[in-house]
């Protein structure tokens, strides 16, 4: 073998490596479905909390909360049947999104309803437990977009802390539509326009 | 231009579909036997010949079940394949060096 063939089997490699690296498995459906769920969660509380008209609080959170649950759920088994490749950043980002989803639904149901959490003090908690998710999610993914939304989310969680009031349900409303429902919108268009070509398939 | 004794690489591994294949299951932690048939764009029996090669190996190891009553191979690199596809990668570059 000579320094040239070298030269393109290394070649070679690296662009295997590479493409394989780059490939976006993640399809970004979970974060538009649980960003909408979410929102209309948080607009709901508005009209709950500013005018006083909309359906019972911990009604509304059981349901939109319990549909997200269902839906992940669903999708967890739908994707362990059709899922061909795994990937070490696909595992972590599961599971950095799965503990975030556990300590939100535990911080949001279990301690408010003990009273340990109460009143405005939610809306910055929960906007903490985003950064966290968002920051982590950054350094899986390498994404400066992703860094940019969790300290967002850290600046929202000071401000809501400061400034309560039932606009805090419409500051993270706009806080879901932005950093999380938009970004699951691109993950969904690479992952049709990227990943799903390269298998040789097309979207459903 | 300098020869290289090419007996210092990994017999096992030097074949642009093996190599292929090497390249591609480091970089995944798992992948279905089909992903990899599209990536390499091989056909079955030839893939089926460098993976079992490289199972022999002990470099790859595959996980076989029934996914909506399908059979279906997964495969994954080895710590052993890793060590193999890292000397072969090391060997590469130092030729390069020369």
């Amino acid at each position: 073998m000579d320094q040239q063939s070298a030269q393109q089997e290394l070649a070679f490699v690296k662009k295997v490596i590479e493409d394989s690296r780059k490939l976006l498995i993640y399809d970004g459906k979970d974060m538009i479905v649980w960003g909408g769920l979410v929102t209309l969660g948080m607009l709901l509380m508005f009209g709950k909390f500013h005018f006083e008209i909309g359906p019972p609080v911990y009604l509304t959170w059981i349901v939109l909360i319990g549909a997200g649950w269902l839906y992940s759920m669903w999708r967890g088994m739908k994707m362990k049947n059709t899922h061909r490749v795994t990937t070490f950043s696909g595992k972590m980002m599961g599971t950095i999104w799965l503990a975030t989803g556990i300590c939100m639904t535990i911080v949001g149901f279990g301690f408010t309803a003990s009273g340990l959490i109460a009143g405005w003090a939610i809306n910055p908690v929960m906007s903490l437990f985003m950064g966290l998710a968002y920051f982590s999610s950054a350094t899986v993914l390498g994404m400066r977009y992703l860094y940019v939304a969790g300290f967002s989310w850290w600046v929202a969680a000071l401000v809501m802390a400061f400034w309560t009031g039932p606009h805090t349900f419409l500051i993270f409303a706009a806080l879901m539509i932005t950093f999380h429902m938009i970004p699951g919108i691109i993950f969904y268009r690479k992952w049709k326009t990227e990943y799903l070509p390269s298998i040789g398939l097309t979207a459903e | 231009m300098t020869d290289f004794d090419y007996q210092q690489l990994d017999d096992i591994i030097h074949s642009r579909i093996r190599l292929a294949i090497m390249a591609l299951l480091v970089s995944v932690d798992e992948a279905e036997f089909t992903f990899i048939r599209e990536k390499t764009q091989a056909t079955d029996g030839n893939l089926s010949v460098h993976l079992k090669k490289l199972e022999d190996a002990g470099y790859i190891s595959v996980k076989k079940s029934f996914i909506n009553r399908k059979p279906t191979s997964s495969y994954r690199i080895t710590t052993k394949g890793h060590k193999a596809f890292e000397i072969y990668v090391k060997r590469l570059e130092k030729l390069l060096k020369k």
